[in-house]
């Protein structure tokens, strides 16, 4: 690793921010019984602010329906926000129209959890990944050609697998195939939504190292949403991490790990099964086990979301709103018990 | 510990799976054992025929176009491979009970979780109603439902993802068994509701002193919960070891190479150590030992002969005679 690279991927170094988010809000439509009356809403995202470097990559973990990728489909301008504001590279392109958006699309793109679904069954490899080349306006063929083996040969991939189609194509290797259509169109950030969890375990470790490897070389900035806490500490500059549509804690990914200070993030921590074990007390490496439910959408109390399950609630966690408080250097959270 | 005695074994069993061309051998030469009041772990990778051999032992293999080829299924001085159906049905009531890794897809969405776990209680025992409904209650509350009671009469679409996982094993326990299999019990769920569901196992494999099986492709759970380890890869153990023994002197390269791969925050900046090349095809199993193609160990012989177990003491097998010569001690 160069000397440029070793500072891009510094955990404390600073580089120019590439996308800001700020207060970004949706709230879906909750639906119960019979006749699928309107019931209440579910706030799948509720005041989500964050920023992402250039170079760098922002880890966002929660539990499953959190509303990790809502958030996604928001900054991709996929769905429409209720609130907030979402800056790329400076721009303020929540205002922007869809002509408008049209170059910026190129610029940000998303891997998805499932290789399966997203790669088109009836376009060979080739055929996909020109695709993203002829977006981009390489309208010579034979450039085309090249650069098309250049991105098969990016991911590790043989030339030959552009004639093939999806179904020869085991999980890790369809994976490859969608980061080197993301890539195709020369993308700035990439959003992955769980790139690995539908992969076999020995296959992971493979992707994870491609991601590493193309974020030295083109200094690319992702977004990376995972509820694999390992591996988001491995990848990630910064962390947050999302309970029931708010970022309760956000640091540097080493102070995440080593100086947790949210009470879910202890608990998501320590609910973690670990493989460093002891000899004597095989049995006794104990999960500590979170209780309670999670709040009911249909009557949300007041305070904060994570109250119901929280060992440390009192009383004053139940009637305020919390919001973000900066504890340290860079490091926040969203408890009362942060004064 | 080593001394439990043998609750059940699994002998050289051998399925294959039959299409119209091609001939799976899903499971092929699989062989162990569960001890009385034991936590084993079944641990591989998808299509490694975890699953499969479970399924076995509950008679549960559908054929066709599935097949037992060979082997033995030892329960209580029993191969339950040549038992009928009605006393393979007894067994499953009275002795096994297995809890799957979908608990939406195995409860019954048009009836409440109280009619079937009543309904699981009923199949094997002659029990008055007021009983039942009192033995139900306490099952649930085994399982850490709260307000058991009001519960009762909801149905599967009503509960969260871990509380139907606990109604699934309520129901498992409705036998009182002796051995319980869990086929990726907590795959599905976060893992905070993981860590309950975990910590439940454990407490109830206990409090009733039964054996549990328990099929996974998390090494951190199989070092949350085991006793012992059997790692598959491609249809065939590739190691075993107590748990403590495996995690800290791993003796199969695919083992090592797992357990090298896996990330974590101490490991940032460094390059993951990765296993090269995929999972094989079980209609197209490479000859030799299955994992030579991805073998940084692998000599001319392992791509003829599937190597035999070696035995590094203490129970601890692995299938890889190149590592073995290197390095026999224990
Ligand atoms: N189109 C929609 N209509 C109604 N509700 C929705 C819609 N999309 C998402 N939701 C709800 O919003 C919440 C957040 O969903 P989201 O998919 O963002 O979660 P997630 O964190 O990505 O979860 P997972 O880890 O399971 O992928 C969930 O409660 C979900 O049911
Ligand atoms: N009904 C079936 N028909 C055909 N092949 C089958 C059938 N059931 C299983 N197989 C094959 O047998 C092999 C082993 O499957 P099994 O379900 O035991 O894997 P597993 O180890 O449990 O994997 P997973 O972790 O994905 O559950 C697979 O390759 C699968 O394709
Ligand atoms: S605000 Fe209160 S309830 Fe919420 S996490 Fe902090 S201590 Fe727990
Ligand atoms: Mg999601
Ligand atoms: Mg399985």
């Amino acid at each position: 690793m160069s000397f440029t690279n070793l500072k891009m991927k510094s955990i404390h170094t600073h580089n120019p921010v590439i996308l800001k988010v700020e207060g970004l809000k949706k709230y879906f439509p909750l639906r119960r019984g019979f006749f699928q009356r309107l019931a209440g809403k579910v706030r799948a995202v509720d005041g989500v602010s964050f920023e992402i470097e250039q170079g760098k990559t922002l880890g966002l973990v929660g539990e499953s329906g959190c509303g990790k990728s809502t958030v996604a489909r928001l900054i991709l301008k996929l769905l429409e926000s209720d609130e907030g504001k979402i800056f790329y590279q400076g721009q303020d392109i929540q205002t922007f129209s869809e002509k408008k958006m049209k170059p910026l699309r190129k610029k940000m793109q998303i891997i998805f959890q499932d290789p399966f679904g997203s790669l088109n069954p009836r376009m060979t490899i080739g055929q996909t990944i020109e695709e993203g080349l002829r977006i981009l306006g390489i309208q010579n063929r034979q450039q085309r050609k090249a650069r098309l083996q250049k991105l098969l040969e990016m991911v590790g991939m043989s030339a030959h697998s552009a004639d093939r189609y999806p179904h020869e194509f085991s999980g890790g290797q369809r994976q490859r195939i969608g980061i080197a259509r993301a890539l195709s169109v020369e993308p700035d950030l990439i959003i992955c939504d769980e790139p690995i969890s539908a992969l076999d375990v020995s296959i992971q470790a493979q992707i994870i190292n491609l991601l590493n490897d193309l974020q030295d070389k083109l200094g690319l900035s992702y977004l990376f949403i995972s509820h694999d806490l390992n591996v988001v500490g491995y990848l990630s500059h910064k962390v947050a991490v999302m309970y029931q549509g708010q970022i309760m804690e956000y640091a540097p990914a080493d102070r995440i790990f080593e100086n947790p200070q949210h009470p879910y993030t202890l608990a998501l921590l320590a609910a973690i099964p670990n493989i460093r074990i002891n000899q004597k007390k095989d049995k006794e490496n104990k999960l500590k086990v979170l209780g309670g439910e999670p709040p009911d959408p249909l009557n949300p109390s007041p305070g904060c979301k994570f109250q119901t399950r929280c060992p440390f609630a009192e009383s004053h966690c139940r009637k305020n709103e919390i919001c973000l408080k900066e504890i340290s250097k860079e490091h926040f959270i969203r408890c009362s018990r942060a004064l | 510990m080593a001394n439990k005695t043998d609750l059940i074994s699994v002998n050289k069993l051998k399925v294959n799976f039959r299409n119209n061309t091609e001939i799976a051998r899903a499971v092929d030469g699989v062989s162990y054992t569960v001890r009385r009041e034991e936590t084993v772990c079944l641990v591989g990778e998808s299509g490694c025929g975890k699953t499969v051999s479970a399924l076995s032992i509950l008679g549960l293999i559908d054929s066709p176009p599935g097949e037992i080829v060979s082997g033995e299924i030892l329960f209580a001085g029993k191969n339950l491979l040549k038992l009928g159906e009605q006393e393979l049905q007894r067994i499953r009531g009275n002795h096994i009970s297995m809890v799957f890794q979908e608990p939406l897809t195995s409860l019954n969405p048009v009836f409440t979780i109280g009619d079937q776990i009543t309904e699981a209680i009923r199949i094997h025992k002659v029990i008055a109603p007021d009983e039942l409904y009192e033995r139900c209650i306490q099952l649930l509350k085994d399982v850490g439902i709260t307000a058991p009671q009001e519960r009762f009469n909801d149905y599967p679409h009503q509960l969260s993802g871990g509380q139907r996982q606990r109604v699934m094993i309520a129901m498992a326990l409705a036998c009182d068994p002796e051995l319980m299999i869990a086929d990726e019990p907590t795959t599905a769920l976060d893992v905070t509701v993981q860590a309950q569901i975990l910590q439940l196992l454990k407490s109830l494999q206990r409090s009733r002193s039964m054996s549990v099986l328990y099929i996974t492709h998390d090494l951190g759970v199989v070092a949350n919960i085991a006793d012992r380890v059997y790692v598959m890869y491609a249809g065939i153990i590739v190691e075993q070891a107590y748990t403590y023994q495996l995690f800290h002197h791993p003796r199969h390269p695919y083992t090592q190479g797992l357990l090298a791969s896996l990330p974590n925050l101490s490991k940032r900046g460094q390059r993951l150590y990765s296993i090269p090349g995929t999972v094989p095809n079980p209609a197209h199993k490479p000859p030799g030992c299955p994992f030579h193609p991805r073998c940084p160990f692998a000599i001319d012989n392992c791509r003829i002969q599937c190597p035999e177990m070696c035995n590094y003491g203490n129970e601890h097998l692995a299938r890889c005679p190149v590592l073995y010569e290197k390095n026999p001690d224990i």
